[in-house]
């Protein structure tokens, strides 16, 4: 993937083109507008846990992060998770679930929140009080505009 | 080992800061910037730093745009409050965080970046 993008050239009447010009002007944004539709995969550009919220790129979207988190017994567990694709300008944690895969069948009382969160990633805690262990996934909804 | 975390930053005109944690956990940072709430944008120096054993989160302060290392995830971001209230944090980001034997580190990817 060309790693730059050039400004396109307005071009001057008789001006005489040379084919670094054509190249840098013409086949590397070529290039690069390519291999940014390849990466994007689908047309509106989208990951398979975002969420467009209009029919423009540059407005709201949410999407669905997660994080495993293990406990093993009372106390207080933190798990980190990154966001796909980094916010803009506003960023909030809307909402969790919980996956809950019990390794133990003591296990109560588990309180879990978002514990914060900013553009690239979001942080949650579980809060065990039950005594025993487990394991879950904890989902979160982040919701921003997307540049 | 070190897991680095690609995140799709295409639309983050600003260098991104680039941090690295190699095998004898010598983290180092590469000059850059790293978004913030709002249209900010704080600067991230370039620094090199030794990881110890009980070093679990690597964090960017909003106070001096520093990199701090903590035994423990501290306040960062934005924290809910509830009733669609939140609380602006002293630290700006969580940049790396440590799981098990393994090191989590943030890459913003900018630019076509593989």
């Amino acid at each position: 993937m060309t790693a730059t993008w050039t400004t396109p050239r307005t071009w001057t009447t008789g001006e005489v083109v040379t084919a670094s010009m054509l190249n840098a002007h013409l086949r590397d944004n070529l290039d690069w507008l390519k291999a940014h539709a390849d990466a994007r995969g689908e047309v509106h550009g989208l990951a398979s846990d975002e969420y467009l919220l209009s029919t423009k790129r540059g407005a709201y979207r949410i999407e669905l992060g997660s994080a495993s988190v293990s406990s093993t017994g009372d106390g207080n567990y933190t798990a980190n998770g990154s966001w796909y694709s980094a916010f803009g300008n506003a960023v909030w944690g809307i909402g969790m679930g919980v996956n809950s895969a019990y390794s133990s069948s003591d296990a109560g009382r588990n309180f879990a929140y978002i514990g914060a969160f900013s553009k690239t990633g979001f942080t949650v805690r579980l809060a065990d009080s039950g005594g025993g262990n487990m394991s879950c996934v904890i989902y979160v909804w982040g919701y921003g505009t997307d540049a | 080992m070190t897991v680095y975390e690609p995140i799709d930053a295409g639309r983050f005109e600003p260098a991104a800061a680039r941090i690295e944690i190699d095998k004898h956990e010598l983290l180092s940072v590469q000059e850059g910037y790293w978004p913030d709430i709002g249209d900010a944008f704080v600067h991230v120096q370039s620094v090199t730093v030794q990881l110890e054993a009980d070093d679990r989160a690597v964090m960017l302060g909003r106070d001096g745009e520093q990199i701090v290392l903590s035994d423990q995830v501290l306040a960062y971001g934005m924290r809910p409050l509830g009733d669609g209230q939140y609380e602006v944090q002293p630290y700006v980001d969580l940049l790396a965080w440590r799981e098990g034997d393994d090191w989590h580190v943030k890459r913003l990817m900018q630019g076509g970046e593989a």
